[in-house]
């Protein structure tokens, strides 16, 4: 099993939204690179089986987690599926979720921890953790109940900031005992760490943030989600400012980030 | 990488933090914690609405006297330093209090500087210019100074409370009244009424005054009064309305 500063052995459980973003950055911005039709298809099959395989080297137990409730969230989308026939994107799906150990969770208890006293209301109202999302929670404190450290990987704000905090309330450490070796980390960070361990190429973690940057600029932009038919805002100077000041850390970050991994290799040498 | 509600700003916080922090553990923590001050912080500024507070994170205050975090209210602010509390309990190297004066002395507008220790419960001290140099010359202790930490919360409401102006209306006791509602356009009209009444059945000595008295336009100077009057009450400003109460009528008006 790998390790890394950041990583240490812990058994790993993955949100769907982090295999939808890997599907996605495949299908933005490395499909247009092969032929269209069943070419594109076998290289996003093959670069999910490549990111997952490398995830799963730093498990604990050589597996990524989750529940049946996330991993039949799993629904692949973009301009790559659409001339292809059903059937292919079935099979693409099935083989994507037969890539996931799932657990069955005691998924009644999930309401049991929305209402763990002083919970801020937007983190369990309905914007706030799905059953889905505490399902993830719970197989978390399942599996640390061994003893073992749990790294849940989301790309959900709510549910890093409903984990982070549910794991300080006394009243929750009591009943789910396990929920303090668990730690959320959103997906970049993971692959990030993953990058510095020298597993991840720097122009690919590189392409990879940039294309989070982007599609948080397209969703301030209003170009993502937007009703059919209703004009889409433009973006405003301050958001473009707010987008341009943090794609300026994220490149000085990457730059440190290369800095710590070329030291990781020289400590590997 | 999705179009998902993480914000930018926490990653590149949290990629900060694993950058930063000398081990796992210390990388979880300052994790954690940053995302615990934001719900805290996010719940501060609602309950605040009238102080019109901003938070703003540690890559918006550059140089050596920035803190972590900056918290603009009024026109004062407050700064937040992060320190890791590997045994859950706060701890504070001797050698950072030079840094944290500096820090003060740089930004007159700061009031204070608020150690924030990667707690469960975020605790956290606030110190301000005084308790710095007590500390750097050994007039106080690290330890009599922790007897004052409390949960952050606790602490950012302290600050602000001893920053804003309390007024003793002693609201709360007022007792509930029986009396009916008054008009008061009406009571003075009355009053401007008797008053005018009163002038006009004065005795006059001389002939001329007595004529002026007889002829002078009670109802439209009454209409002129109580015009002002409802103006007043509309917040027409005074400069204007003493003006058309100084007036000089026109030759011949009546």
């Amino acid at each position: 099993m790998a390790s890394t500063k950041g990583l240490p052995p812990s058994y790993i459980v993955v949100d769907n939204n982090v295999l939808s973003s890997l599907n996605s950055f495949f299908c933005d911005c490395r499909a247009c690179k092969l032929a269209v039709g069943n070419a594109r298809l076998t290289g996003l099959t093959q670069w999910m089986a490549d990111i997952i395989s490398l995830m799963r080297q730093f498990s604990l137990d050589g597996l990524l987690h989750s529940t049946d409730y996330v991993a039949d969230e799993f629904r692949p989308s973009g301009e790559l599926f659409a001339g292809l026939r059903p059937a292919q994107i079935d099979n693409y799906r099935r083989y994507v979720r037969e890539q996931l150990a799932t657990t069955p969770v005691p998924i009644h208890e999930a309401p049991l921890m929305r209402k763990v006293p002083g919970v801020r209301p937007e983190l369990v109202g309905p914007t706030g953790v799905s059953d889905p999302d505490l399902s993830l929670l719970l197989l978390g404190a399942q599996l640390a109940s061994t003893g073992a450290q749990v790294i849940l990987i989301t790309d959900d704000q709510t549910l890093l900031d409903f984990t982070t905090w549910v794991q300080t309330r006394p009243e929750a450490r009591e009943r789910w005992a396990g929920l303090r070796q668990i730690q959320a980390m959103r997906d970049m960070v993971f692959f990030d760490l993953v990058h510095r361990s020298c597993r991840i190429s720097t122009d690919d973690m590189q392409e990879m943030l940039n294309y989070v940057i982007l599609l948080t600029a397209k969703r301030m932009a209003g170009e993502l989600h937007g009703p059919e038919g209703v004009p889409r805002p433009s973006l405003s100077p301050k958001k473009a400012l707010h987008i341009i000041s943090q794609y300026q850390a994220v490149q000085t970050l990457v730059t440190r980030s290369a800095q710590a991994k070329a030291a990781n290799k020289g400590v590997a040498a | 990488m999705t179009d998902s509600r993480s914000d930018l700003s926490a990653l590149v916080t949290e990629l900060r933090a694993s950058l930063d922090q000398p081990t796992d553990e210390a990388i979880w923590r300052r994790m954690n914690a940053e995302r615990l001050l934001r719900l805290i912080a996010d719940e501060f500024v609602e309950a605040h609405e009238a102080e019109r507070i901003r938070i703003m994170a540690d890559s918006r205050v550059a140089g050596p006297s920035g803190a972590d975090f900056l918290l603009q209210i009024d026109d004062y602010d407050i700064r937040l330093e992060f320190l890791d509390a590997p045994d859950d309990t706060p701890c504070l190297d001797a050698d950072l209090i030079s840094q944290f004066v500096m820090l003060l002395q740089d930004n007159p507008s700061t009031i204070a500087l608020v150690l924030v220790w990667t707690t469960d419960d975020l605790r956290a001290l606030a110190l301000d210019s005084n308790d710095l140099c007590a500390l750097s010359e050994g007039r106080r202790t690290v330890e009599v100074l922790f007897e004052r930490a409390a949960p952050l919360p606790e602490v950012l409401r302290a600050i602000v409370a001893s920053q804003t102006r309390q007024w003793d209306a002693n609201l709360h006791r007022v007792q509930p009244t029986t009396a009916q509602p008054v008009e008061m356009r009406k009571i003075f009209e009355q009053a401007i009424g008797k008053a005018i009444d009163a002038e006009r059945g004065r005795s006059y000595r001389f002939v001329e005054r007595k004529q002026a008295a007889k002829q002078f336009p009670v109802e439209r100077e009454k209409r002129l009064i109580f015009s002002i009057l409802a103006d007043a009450l509309d917040e027409t400003p005074t400069q204007e309305l003493v003006a058309r109460f100084t007036r000089i009528p026109r030759r011949g008006d009546k």
